[in-house]
């Protein structure tokens, strides 16, 4: 249950800074989404099965701010959270490496998935803004997976989810 | 394990068929459901407040690694505030003089026919991917999609998704935004004007549909028409004509479709916006009441 407030507080408060506080430290108009960042990590740590769902609601939470559209984030970061968890079955967790290239490329896996998402029904987006997003995505998802791999080390965090 | 990632691959394929229906279903929809809108409100609260604590703190530190610059601007700002004065002097008479005539000619004083509202900023939404923010203000307030956002600098966006007390504004910056714009200087030339980013990331907007034979040129003011938009779903008149989108920096001319194309600098800077109006027609207000 604790794991469960721990979560869903911490989606509410990276929602709200992605929001309001991240727009203020963008670089040029290209800005990190910590809240990806925070999901991704989680699930290289936990695995597909607890990254889904995790990716699932924080989506959900991202589609409300997203313009029309409800659902595109939510499937976005489902697909996202599931690869982050097959990549951190073969890893050594503690090491940081992997888990910061793959923060790069899931940013980039979920910004195309948007893009075609959005092409489909007729809103355009740049493209350069995805890998420009993605550069900075990296750079700060090292502390972001220094901080989420902490969190998961403490002891009411690594009781299993029953669904 | 064999059943674990069986049950992993139906729920994924569950859960993107559901989510998959909901985007084609949610993106041309009017308004946000009941649920979104009861999170978004309590979310917002919260929000506004971190918003506008960056913003105050952002302005603070601009303030002083600008000192110098600040005061000279204030220096310049008094002189220009003097010139003002007098123009403004001169501007009562005149409004004066040019209602008795509108009066006497019954012309029907075309922004009269709509509301300016007010709103708040209270935090950037669209992810990283798109230029949108949600303002204070929703549909109490008779906001609805479609409408113009405006500051006194001129065109800001339009409206895509309203909420009972908020609402997401698109900013002019994106491709997806399509309204009817005239040059000042030459007056026949209609286009349509549309978000752009030049290779720097810079947030421009775009002329388009020029005719081959116009004269527009660098320096030139465009407004909008008032002319319904583009997307056909625009009511004419949905926004009143003369509002100011920006100044032409470029112009470029596209010999295949035999036509015109110009680039604007906005005069809104998207990154400083703070307040900002909605412009709600008055007669589509009497509709509902």
């Amino acid at each position: 249950m604790k794991k469960l407030i721990t979560l869903f507080s911490m989606t509410i408060l990276l929602l709200i800074l992605d929001n309001s506080f991240v727009p203020f430290i963008a670089i040029k108009g290209y800005s990190p989404s910590l809240l990806f960042l925070f999901i991704i990590s989680y699930s290289i740590i936990n695995e597909s099965w607890e990254g889904l769902w995790l990716g699932v609601i924080s989506g959900l939470f991202q589609d409300l701010y997203f313009s029309n559209i409800i659902g595109i984030n939510a499937f976005a970061n489902m697909l996202s959270c599931v690869i982050a968890g097959f990549i951190g079955i073969n890893i050594f967790k503690e090491k940081i490496l992997i888990p910061v290239i793959s923060s790069f490329f899931l940013s980039i896996f979920k910004g195309f998935t948007v893009f075609v998402i959005l092409y489909c029904i007729g809103i355009s987006m740049g493209i350069k803004i995805i890998f420009l997003n993605a550069l900075y995505n990296m750079i700060v998802s090292i502390p972001m997976y220094k901080f989420v791999y902490w969190l998961c080390s403490k002891e009411y965090m690594q009781r299993k989810w029953k669904f | 394990m064999n059943f674990l990632k069986n049950k992993l691959a139906v729920t994924i394929i569950v859960l993107s068929v559901t989510f998959l229906t909901l985007i084609g279903y949610s993106y041309k929809r009017d308004k946000v459901s009941v649920v979104e809108n009861g999170v978004g409100v309590t979310i917002n609260s919260v929000q506004g407040i971190f918003y506008n604590m960056n913003s105050k703190v952002k302005g603070f530190v601009e303030f002083f690694s600008s000192f110098s610059q600040v005061k000279k601007d204030n220096e310049e700002l008094k002189k220009e505030n003097n010139e003002l004065q007098s123009k403004a002097a001169d501007y009562d008479v005149l409004k004066a003089e040019n209602e008795r005539l509108r009066k006497m000619f019954n012309f029907k004083n075309q922004n009269s026919q709509y509301n300016y509202i007010g709103c708040d900023i209270i935090g950037k939404s669209g992810g990283t991917f798109l230029d949108e923010f949600v303002i204070n203000k929703g549909r109490n307030d008779g906001i609805e999609k479609q409408m113009v956002v405006i500051t006194n600098d001129g065109l800001v966006g339009q409206i895509t998704s309203v909420g009972s007390n908020w609402s997401v504004v698109q900013t002019l910056s994106n491709e997806n935004m399509a309204v009817s714009g005239i040059v000042q200087s030459t007056r026949e030339s209609v286009g349509i004007i549309k978000g752009y980013k030049d290779s720097n990331n810079k947030q421009l907007a775009k002329l388009y549909y020029l005719p081959e034979d116009s004269k527009v040129k660098k320096g030139d003011s465009i407004l909008t028409s008032g002319i319904g938009t583009e997307t056909g779903t625009g009511v004419g008149g949905l926004y009143p004509k003369g509002i100011k989108i920006g100044y032409v920096v470029d112009v470029e001319e596209d010999k295949g479709k035999v036509m015109k194309n110009a680039i604007v600098q906005p005069y809104v800077d998207f990154n400083k916006l703070e307040e900002v109006f909605v412009v709600v027609p008055k007669n589509k207000l009497d509709m509902k009441n």
